[in-house]
């Protein structure tokens, strides 16, 4: 039973994760993008168009990728060159992406993709435990094995990754020794966008194997609170996300066997921790590298 | 002057572009601006949708725009709309016996308190701790939205709703009345007369000049003797409670009930009718009534052309995106760039 919810939960913590993981990036260089909903929603859509013509579901991926990093590019344009209101171009944007992949998914809501299915790893499957938990899955989630300690990485023990968190603290101080602050933003954005991209196509052309209109349901906002919640570590954002995964894998199991507790109350537990964790991490942690960002939200004005 | 020449060209370009994204899909832009339009607009009841559309969103761009005015960001509306829905409803439930006098006047009372408490949870944060108030409106939603759902699927379900998530209807009590025989309902007055005194806070006392510097720089306002604390607060707290009463009057005079999927978006909604108006509360009225008509034309095209509704989402995306574009040309000219206004 309870390798089954984590299991299962491991599925659905990926588009948490994958969109979570480019927000840290994003998030820790000083930007919010609060658009990850619109870019997943197109690029889902994306996906499944793209499968669908070329018959690869390999090409599909890297198209919402490429979609994901064109939408982040509009997001940072606007906020790090125009100093826009970042919480306002990212509400743009996700009701953006949901007209426009509603409109363009017209025809094809409900279809079946020929996607991409479980490949469980030889010998390794049949380990008791870790088997069946974590090596019988699709090739995505195998990825993502690589991903958390190859983003950890970048992070933290790059000059890139040091810059990303220097313009993220205190960008007229990065500015002083060099770091060319809005482009170092925007390359964190555009992984952030990228990230976001396969996000939606894991949903779309993996999980589902279906388009269906606004089916990424609220996920990217999720991913905002999961990277709170997170405080804006990779690692931390892989369990969290994890955690996430299996709340609402548990919460289907526990409706097919006709619990009395209500699955909308047990839904509001993310949020609720969320939200904890948020003023903790205010409230105890003001000045460390824990807490928020602190020049998150702010555009970088040079002055000269 | 300035907000009204941004808005209008935001206006024009979003219509261009999206035009752009429409043709090579194999539509015909001209016929989808017509749909739109020529019946939100053209004739008495298309323009009547349309006011009923815009009764929720005028109170939800209103809750944006008051914490905007000392520089709070409510994305909260949605959730705080749910809690107006749900508080609402408590009372015309529980107390169905009440006549239209007392009923209403509490159910609009009760709402206005919860969500001004929801809203205020917010605002109490981010002035005693600094927590970010983007972030807890936002997750505010979620909770407030499953809450609802919760409400409808569970302890209010009504037995012989054959699985419909909804309450029981409400007697004729609780029903909020209508203007004329149009669906149009005494809550557009109400949001009417909100904007108007909040116009008059904003313009003519000292409230409204302390929100100005508040808006500058807190600090500033604290070497002023003004305690900004006390605005954060209660700026969330007048909002919460406004976006409480567009749930309200919706569940009122429209649903007659509480059903989950009350809200087609109209806190978001609220956040760029807010934005394009420069949050000020008289042009609040205006945007309202323009994207209300949007949204009754997505109806439009969902019925006539077979379009999905979210097709306007594509216009009014583009349409912020360039408000935002356009503020930048805008204020270079007036001052170093401030992110925030247009």
């Amino acid at each position: 039973m309870l390798t089954a919810v984590l299991a299962g939960g491991l599925r659905a913590a990926v588009p948490l994760f994958l969109a979570a993981l480019g927000e840290v990036f994003a998030e820790r260089s000083g930007v919010l993008n609060l658009g990850l909903e619109g870019i997943m929603l197109t690029a889902a859509l994306i996906a499944v168009l793209v499968t669908n013509h070329s018959g690869s579901p390999l090409w599909g991926l890297v198209a919402a990728i490429g979609v994901g990093v064109g939408l982040a590019l509009c997001h940072g344009v606007i906020c790090i060159w125009l100093h826009a209101n970042q919480v306002a171009s990212g509400i743009a944007l996700i009701v953006f992406g949901t007209g426009l992949s509603a409109l363009m998914g017209k025809s094809y809501v409900g279809s079946k993709v020929q996607g991409i299915g479980d490949w469980p790893v030889p010998y390794i499957k049949d380990l008791p435990v870790i088997g069946p938990l974590l090596f019988r899955h699709d090739p995505v989630v195998y990825f993502i094995y690589l991903l958390i300690p190859l983003t950890w990485f970048l992070l933290y023990r790059t000059r890139w990754g040091l810059e990303v968190r220097a313009v993220g603290e205190d960008p007229a101080a990065a500015a002083v020794t060099g770091v060319r602050v809005r482009w170092v933003r925007l390359t964190a954005v555009l992984l952030g966008g990228g990230l976001a991209g396969l996000a939606g196509a894991y949903l779309s052309i993996v999980y589902s194997q279906l388009w269906l209109e606004n089916m990424v349901a609220g996920r990217g906002l999720i991913a905002l609170a999961l990277v709170v919640f997170a405080s804006w570590d990779p690692v931390r954002v892989f369990f969290g996300a994890w955690l996430f995964g299996a709340v609402s894998a548990l919460q289907l199991r526990l409706q097919a066997a006709g619990a009395e507790i209500s699955p909308y109350l047990l839904s509001m537990l993310p949020y609720l921790l969320t939200i904890a964790v948020l003023v903790y991490a205010t409230w105890r942690l003001p000045n460390r590298m824990a807490g928020v960002p602190r020049s998150l939200g702010l555009p970088y004005i040079a002055t000269r | 002057m300035h907000t009204v020449v941004l808005t209008l060209t935001s206006v024009v370009f979003s219509i261009l572009a999206s035009s752009l994204i429409l043709l090579p899909l194999g539509t015909n832009p001209l016929l989808v601006f017509e749909t739109i339009f020529l019946e939100s607009f053209g004739d008495f009841y298309g323009f009547s949708e349309t006011v009923v559309k815009a009764t929720p969103i005028l109170f939800c761009g209103l809750a944006v725009a008051i914490p905007a005015w000392v520089g709070l960001m409510n994305i909260g509306a949605e959730g705080q709309l749910h809690v107006g829905a749900a508080a609402a409803a408590g009372i015309a439930l529980f107390f169905p016996n009440l006549s239209t006098w007392i009923l209403i006047p509490t159910m609009l009372g009760a709402a206005m308190v919860a969500g001004g408490l929801w809203g205020g949870i917010a605002g109490v944060l981010k002035a005693c701790l600094g927590v970010n108030e983007v972030m807890v409106t936002l997750m505010g939603n979620f909770i407030a939205v499953l809450y609802v759902d919760h409400l409808v699927h569970g302890p209010w379900k009504d037995p012989a709703s054959y699985g419909w998530p909804q309450t029981a209807s409400f007697t004729t009590a609780a029903i909020l009345p209508h203007l004329g025989v149009s669906r149009v309902h005494l809550g557009l007055l109400i949001g009417l007369v909100a904007a108007v005194l909040l116009y008059a806070v904003k313009r003519w006392t000292t409230l409204g000049l302390s929100m100005r510097i508040i808006h500058s720089s807190p600090e500033t306002a604290a070497y002023a003797g003004i305690n900004y604390r006390r605005y954060f607060i209660w700026t969330m707290i007048v909002g919460g409670g406004l976006a409480a009463l567009a749930g309200a009057v919706e569940i009122s005079a429209i649903q007659g009930r509480l059903r989950s999927g009350i809200s087609t978006d109209y806190g978001y909604t609220g956040i760029l009718v807010s934005w394009m108006a420069g949050h000020h509360p008289l042009s609040v009225i205006i945007i309202a009534l323009f994207i209300g008509g949007l949204l009754a034309g997505g109806d439009n095209l969902q019925i006539e052309l077979g379009l999905p509704f979210a097709t306007v989402n594509i216009v009014l995306g583009l349409m912020f995106f360039f408000l935002l574009i356009g503020g930048y040309f805008f204020s270079r000219k007036l001052r170093q760039g401030i992110s925030g206004e247009s």
